[in-house]
């Protein structure tokens, strides 16, 4: 398989086309993020007829929403780099014509 | 893979139950405080039947009218004094209510923007695109053992999408019931001061009937606050849920996890 060129020159592609489909997840979550921000609720929201209650709840609420927020943008952050290890993956299949087994830490670092 | 993007129904529900146990709380309050003005009407008429009366008997039924018209009239302010209390409480709760309404629009942007949308981004991360499997050698083998930590990043994220918009259709539903235990005990109030409406018109009965109607609503009242008692703490329950099981976040870690690190 390696070696052929008509292979190689799919598997290129193939490369290509899994880094663009990583590229518009990270494209994809960036909107997650964005519209998860817009997702605030005020303390009257958790009314209970206890102030103390209340905000516990709102706490609760914001912890896990600013943690799904952040998550959000390192997901985004993380396939975008899956996208250019894809695409480092590709240059190296190419340099070598598909035959080394190269040094992995070049794609995917240490 | 994550689990199917949820219908909103129980969020339907939720709000549905929310908008009718406010709008029949509301409802109970005026009828209750109607039924409060017309008692007073009465019973004013009825004291002013007795001043009419008392002219008529002479100066010992002039002070027998008073020592009576005084205690019908203090009877009056007292009863009045206790559902006017209670209209009041009923209406703070109505109105500290409204906001909770916003409950039920994040539980649904919750299943719409994060729900379903990074559900769907399972199954794409998860899929390889067409001839990915003809690449092979050790950086395939890296991807193969990595793109799936990812997808089971992307499916807890999408879990906790779900989870939140549940829990707070559960906490608008806990709301929903705590409000609508209003009901009855009004309901009770606006019925005990009917009763007395007919009994107040003649100047016999206003006093007894006055005085069963104020214990008729001391029971409803005592009713009210033993149910607002037990709906604040099913309310309280469904907070904890969150606040000590972190329902949530225990299918989260702190951060993503990193599949290059270049």
């Amino acid at each position: 398989m390696a070696g052929n060129p008509d292979e190689t020159r799919v598997v290129k592609q193939a490369l290509l086309d899994e880094a663009a489909k990583w590229s518009a997840l990270s494209t994809d979550m960036t909107a997650v993020q964005h519209q998860v921000g817009d997702l605030a609720l005020q303390v009257t929201a958790f009314f209970t007829n206890n102030p103390i209650t209340a905000q516990a709840a709102k706490n609760a609420y914001d912890g896990v929403w600013h943690l799904v927020e952040k998550l959000a943008g390192e997901a985004a952050a993380e396939f975008k780099q899956i996208d250019e290890a894809l695409h480092r993956a590709h240059d190296e299949y190419e340099a070598t014509d598909g035959k080394a087994a190269y040094d992995l830490s070049r794609i995917y670092g240490s | 893979m994550a689990p199917p993007p949820g219908d909103g129904k129980n969020i339907n529900d939720a709000g549905t139950a929310l908008k009718a146990s406010s709008e029949k709380v509301a409802d109970q309050h005026r009828k209750t405080g109607d039924a409060l003005d017309k008692l007073i009407d009465t019973v004013n008429g009825t004291l002013s039947d007795l001043g009419k009366v008392s002219w008529l008997g002479g100066l010992g039924g002039i002070a027998v009218a008073h020592f009576y018209g005084d205690k019908v009239h203090d009877a009056m302010e007292r009863l009045k004094k206790a559902v006017v209390e209670v209209l009041a409480l009923v209406k703070k709760i109505l109105d500290e209510g409204i906001p909770v309404f916003s409950l039920i629009t994040r539980a649904f942007d919750w299943l719409d923007r994060v729900h379903a949308p990074v559900t769907a981004m399972s199954d794409t991360a998860a899929t390889y695109t067409i001839n990915v499997n003809n690449w092979d050698g050790p950086a395939k083998r890296a991807y193969d053992q990595r793109v799936p930590i990812q997808v089971k990043a992307i499916d807890g994220l999408a879990a906790a999408g779900g989870d939140m918009a549940s829990w707070l259709a559960e906490l608008a539903a806990a709301n929903a019931a705590y409000i609508v235990s209003l009901f009855k005990p009004l309901f009770d109030i606006a019925g005990a001061l009917g009763a007395a409406i007919v009994d107040a018109a003649t100047v016999i009965g206003a006093l007894e009937a006055i005085g069963k109607s104020g214990e008729l609503v001391q029971i409803a009242v005592n009713a009210m606050y033993e149910g607002l008692e037990n709906g604040v703490n099913h309310v309280t329950e469904v907070i904890n849920k969150m606040v000590d099981a972190k329902k949530v976040t225990g299918e989260l870690g702190d951060s993503w996890p990193q599949m290059v690190t270049v």
